[in-house]
């Protein structure tokens, strides 16, 4: 088996030191609930594992006037309710609820869960329907990358060898005229989501879509935009009319899903026309509430 | 290279050399040989190897077993023994919540910890919380009822 040395790191710029010596063989170990299956799976053989269990400040959640900050080692667990004191973290709050099990959400990270870009996550497809950016920290500096720039692939991200994920910003907006929603399809509780669909829906006081977003998970490799389907919407009036059944529509049509033993890719591109009217249904619901 | 981990499992101290790459369970297991801690899927969906951590659930075999180095486990064998059963260990045998037997240690220590949290469980609670545990010889039912009955006994008292 691999020869592999374990570091413990107390604050973010040793860690980041680790891991500018160390290159491309050093991986960083959060909540290891990912890494410690591609380590048993000889899917990485990292020469140093980096843990960050000891560096202190990731696991903070603070709010300004320009949106709400979360730090990498925040667990998903402490995610759910997180709406009662940061509102427009709903939809990040509701999704995780249903993401696995409870006893991997006591240790899964949302740093983590990031990196691990999943193509069916949860999680990455939500934090791009509200927008979010990550803050990359390395020896040399930060860079803060949004979320969609970030996701590259399945399975892969743009953090270069040396940078560490610090924090999650989610931008805020005007709860009065505006929401987001989430809803996936699984088939056995605390699957990987077969389809997910997340809408951020903006209107002015006449039902009129000032902005929208449509993002659809485990369609592609990435979360996906759906453009046609946000391009019906913006600037119309889409409350009583069948402007959201035309979105489902068109965000149907334009995936092209593989299938896999779960589903068909008939059955997927089914799931985001159904999940896309539900998910904007909910959102204008809540942005007109 | 091996590193030196120190667990209290049970209440008991314990050190034992660990690569990196050993989980959680491997530490338990191998290392310190209580054998309760089952291993199934390996891939963290069946939950048979569910152990507490300092009072927090967790897959142990999604864990690395440094990441848990000066941590407090209780594992199966630290919630009853044979001639004094835990109170849920008793409930699952009156109810019948056992078949096959391999999920029930992590069954347990779930159920342990739901009552732990919530007293008063409702059959939904209960249900919600056993996402994380499969069973296929299917005792859910049989598994809620016991839960429930040891939550109506607090209530009585």
């Amino acid at each position: 088996m691999i020869d592999c040395h374990y570091l413990e790191p107390t604050t973010v710029s040793e860690a980041c030191a680790l891991l500018a010596e160390h290159g491309d063989g050093a991986k960083v170990v959060a909540g290891g609930q990912q890494m410690s299956l591609l380590l048993r799976n000889g899917l990485i053989q990292p020469s140093h594992l980096i843990s960050i269990q000891h560096v202190s400040g990731l696991e903070d959640i603070a709010e300004s006037a320009d949106g709400v900050t979360i730090g990498a080692k925040v667990t998903l667990n402490r995610l759910i309710g997180v709406d009662n004191a940061h509102p427009t973290l709903r939809a990040l709050s509701r999704a995780v609820e249903d993401v696995a099990d409870q006893q991997i959400r006591n240790f899964a990270t949302l740093g983590g869960a990031i990196c691990e870009a999943h193509p069916a996550s949860d999680i990455n497809v939500v934090l791009s329907t509200l927008n979010a950016s990550v803050k990359l920290v390395s020896a040399s500096g930060e860079r803060v990358v949004s979320i969609d720039d970030f996701v590259t692939d399945a399975f892969a991200t743009a953090v270069r060898p040396g940078e560490l994920l610090t924090e999650v910003v989610v931008p805020s907006f005007d709860l009065t005229s505006a929401a987001a929603a989430y809803r996936r399809f699984v088939l056995r509780a605390g699957d990987y989501s077969v389809v997910g669909v997340g809408t951020f829906v903006s209107l002015d006081g006449a039902g009129s879509c000032q902005d929208v977003r449509i993002v659809v998970g485990n369609c592609s490799g990435t979360p996906a935009q759906a453009q046609e389907a946000e391009g019906r919407l913006k600037g119309h009036n889409i409350v009583g009319n069948n402007a959201l059944a035309d979105a489902g529509d068109l965000a149907a049509a334009h995936v092209a899903p593989s299938g896999d033993p779960m589903a068909s890719s008939e059955y997927k591109i089914d799931l985001v026309n159904v999940l896309t009217r539900e998910a904007l249904a909910e959102a204008v619901a809540l942005a007109t509430g | 290279m091996k590193y030196p981990l120190s667990l209290t499992v049970n209440d008991e101290n314990y050190d034992v050399l660990v690569e990196p790459y050993h989980t959680l369970m491997d530490a338990i297991r191998d290392g310190i040989g209580l054998t309760g801690t089952k291993c199934a899927c390996e891939d963290g969906r069946c939950g048979t190897c569910t152990v507490l951590i300092d009072g927090q659930l967790v897959k142990s075999c999604l864990m690395l077993g440094l990441q848990a180095n000066g941590k407090s486990v209780t594992t199966i064998e630290g919630m009853g023994s044979p001639d004094a059963l835990h109170p849920l260990q008793a409930a699952f045998l009156e109810h019948g919540a056992v078949q096959c037997g391999y999920c029930t240690p992590g069954m347990l220590l779930t159920a342990k910890q739901l009552l732990d949290e919530n007293p008063s469980p409702t059959e939904e609670d209960v249900r919600s919380a056993f996402v994380g545990n499969l069973c296929r010889c299917g005792v859910y039912t049989h598994a809620t009822e016991a839960i429930l009955s040891i939550a109506e006994e607090k209530e009585d008292r």
